[in-house]
């Protein structure tokens, strides 16, 4: 079985977010507008993280594009009551949004703060309603939602592959994901952990990478390279 | 990735907690009430 | 001990179930429209979405979770007077049990309600039993409330049954009431075996609700205690949270039982000295309170974790602490001012302290809950606005809890009235004869027997 993870390569990062964007169409994550986002409704899968250092005039500034980690122990997958978010047989966290209750039990659990909920009804005014993804469900409101790694891309490319009689390989994968495969650095690369040839296998081992909040033992599977940091 | 429907065991767990408990206060109650042998 | 006796020498408390004064009814129709307030905001809640709240991202989770701990510690108060002061004996406790045991019953369904009223789909509550996971530390506090809310229950049933039998038999009231009574009444008729076995059954359910207050209020601590969120995984959070809900419950016996007194004209019953045993009580949970926030506070600022400190500062220098500073003083500063001084410990004296009691302790859960969420880990600050539906919600929780209550006073006599006929029938002479078997010189028949 594979084990899903990233790598994000941050010395060629550009913070240009069109991975946020990519994602925000990729998976029918909906608008909340000026007046609900400065209340802080905003839904963002995919977002990137500003983390502004020193005074000014030595500023600095480093651009952290945040999916969800997929930890291998993870908190949200330990406090929902229903099971509605679980960890798959790849390492995978998935939502089912069938189950989920809406307690925000997950949400408040989650230390990298990658989870959302649906405070209203998703609304798409039109024309934005035309490029919905027919591949991902809308979520009602009332229910938890996350980064899935694009889990749907993952299972049409394995079917492809079945179909053609192959298995999946690291080329197939690894600007599988919007996000990776919006980026135009070409910082992002997405695979197969427990492979040690696989791209993110090899980038993993790098001395430039690191993982957030590697302390509170939750084993995020997002990987990011950078030389300070080295 | 279909998951099975089975019951969660926190479920299970919760209705024999109360079910214990309600059987616990029946009878109680009606060793409370056992009318008294006469004679 | 037939209850001949019982109604006559107590015919006071049976007064308000049958003489009703103007004063009820208008009492009944404002509570009645506040609730109504309150469901028409859930409406709204449940049509358009949590959005009608002023909750958001990181904020997850506001005065509704507040509501639910609030509601949750109210009950432990029954249990404890009624439980606890049972077990050591506490004779003083007789006017009070029922007045108690009803705040618990009736404050528990507003605590487990609170949770329901925050789900983002109610509709797919029954989730927890069809797919519960025990990993989680709701699924610890589905069972524990649901065995706290039924044994509550049935020990306020228990205590009621010979009283019920009494209004039975001796109450001229509608057909409806007299069937209520025979059927709740379970053939009860008072005999010396009867009574025996309701008083072992009481022991039992009394060690078997203190327990249950223990471990629920540890378990709803858990819910937060169990996460990594700064703030709130503490080893401590169980402790200092039972204890706060011991607190916030004495006060609200208090009140409860000061109105009972004022309203239905008590005064032969919940005497000075009474009120005086509970606000002692109160001002020792006062500086227990008060020792475990400091231990929790100091402990963390002397520690000086970035990310601990970062809610540290947030409560005690920054947004928060003109809450937090109001806490203090509500829950600390006042009682201690007040009780503290005998010439100020009345029963108006006591009354304010646990108004201001209950006040500060709200306040509390808000300062547990709010500031830990306000400032996540990865950065950000988040802030949060309670909006009109969340205030209609929660004072709608507040005016039903008093509803039941009103109506529940009209039912039954709100001072156990068999337990006033026990104390003078029994506990007298028993207390006495215990009392003299702590003494020197003690005569063969008060000797622990060996067999």
């Amino acid at each position: 079985m594979a084990r899903w993870g990233m790598v994000i390569d941050l010395d060629k990062c550009t913070a240009c977010q069109a991975c946020t964007i990519a994602c925000q169409a990729e998976n029918n994550v909906p608008f909340a507008g000026p007046e609900q986002g400065a209340m802080g409704r905003s839904k963002h899968w995919h977002d990137v993280l500003a983390e502004l250092e020193g005074e000014y005039s030595e500023f600095g500034a480093q651009f952290i594009p945040r999916p969800c980690m997929h930890c291998e122990d993870p908190p949200c997958v330990k406090v929902c009551p229903v099971g509605a978010t679980y960890v798959d047989e790849e390492g995978i966290v998935r939502m089912d949004y069938d189950r989920c209750i809406g307690c925000r039990y997950c949400t408040t659990a989650c230390p990298y703060g990658v989870r959302y909920f649906n405070w209203y009804n998703p609304q798409w005014p039109a024309p934005y309603d035309q490029y919905l993804n027919p591949d991902v469900p809308v979520r009602p409101q009332g229910v938890a939602e996350k980064c899935t790694f694009c889990v749907h891309r993952l299972e049409q490319a394995k079917r492809e592959a079945r179909e053609q009689g192959r298995e999946l390989t690291d080329a197939d994968v690894v600007l599988l994901p919007a996000c990776n495969q919006a980026c135009p650095a070409s910082a992002r690369y997405f695979g197969d952990l427990d492979d040690p040839d696989s791209t993110v296998s090899r980038l993993a081992r790098s001395p430039r990478a690191f993982r957030l909040l590697e302390d509170l033992g939750t084993e995020p599977k997002v990987y990011y390279l950078s030389e300070e940091k080295a | 990735m279909v998951r099975g429907s089975s019951m969660g065991e926190g479920g299970i767990i919760v209705l024999v907690v109360v079910a214990v408990a309600v059987a616990v206060f029946l009878s109680m109650l009606i060793w409370l009430m056992q009318p008294e042998k006469k004679g | 001990m037939k209850h001949d006796g019982v109604a006559q020498e107590d015919a006071a408390l049976f007064e308000p179930l049958i003489r009703t004064g103007r004063g009820f009814y208008i009492t009944v129709a404002v509570l009645l429209a506040i609730i109504a307030l309150g469901v028409y905001a859930y409406l709204r809640q449940l049509i358009y979405g949590l959005g009608v709240t002023g909750m958001n991202r990181p904020l997850f989770w506001g005065i509704y979770i507040t509501n639910f701990v609030f509601f949750i510690g109210l009950s432990h108060a029954g249990t404890l007077v009624s439980a606890i002061l049972r077990i050591v004996k506490a004779e003083w406790r007789r006017p009070f049990t029922r007045a108690a045991e009803a705040v618990t019953v009736f404050s528990l369904p507003f605590g487990a309600g609170s949770i329901i009223l925050d789900l983002g789909r109610p509709d797919r509550m029954l989730n927890t039993i069809l797919y519960g996971r025990f990993q989680s530390a709701i699924m610890w506090d589905v069972t524990c409330i649901s065995l706290y809310m039924l044994s509550s229950i049935f020990y306020f049933y228990l205590a009621l049954i010979p009283d019920i039998a009494v209004c039975r038999d001796r109450l001229d009231v509608g057909s409806f009431r007299a069937r209520l009574y025979r059927f709740l009444a379970l053939g009860w008729t008072g005999t010396e075996r009867q009574y025996h076995r309701l008083d072992r059954l009481m022991d039992i359910m009394a060690v078997w609700l203190t327990m249950l207050v223990v471990i629920v209020h540890t378990v709803v601590a858990w819910i937060f205690g169990m996460t990594i969120v700064p703030g709130w995984h503490s080893a401590f959070i169980g402790p200092y949270f039972l204890a706060g809900a011991i607190f916030s419950g004495v006060g609200a016996v208090i009140i409860a039982t000061v109105i009972l007194r004022r309203v239905y004209h008590l005064e032969e019953y919940i005497k000075p000295v009474h009120i005086n045993a509970m606000s002692l009580f109160l001002l020792s949970l006062s500086l227990l309170w008060f020792y475990l926030t400091f231990v929790e506070y100091f402990t963390t600022f002397y520690g000086n974790e970035p990310a601990h400190m970062a809610v540290f500062n947030a409560k005690f220098s920054q947004e928060f602490s003109p809450l937090f500073w109001a806490m203090v003083v509500c829950c600390f500063v006042i009682p201690v001012v007040i009780l503290g001084n005998p010439r100020t410990r009345t029963i108006t004296g006591a009354v304010v302290v646990s108004i201001f009691v209950n006040i500060g302790m709200w306040l509390e859960r808000c300062i547990v809950i709010i500031p830990s969420m306000a400032r996540p880990r990865m950065g950000g600050i988040g802030s949060y606005t309670p909006t009109w539906v969340e205030w209609a919600i929660t004072i709608a929780c507040f005016a039903s809890f008093i509803l039941l209550y009103v109506l529940f006073t009209k039912l039954f006599p709100v001072v156990a009235v068999w337990e006033m006929h026990e104390a003078r029938q029994r506990s007298i002479p028993e207390a006495v004869e215990r009392v003299r078997s702590y003494m020197p010189g003690a005569t063969a028949s008060s000797l622990p027997r060996e067999e």
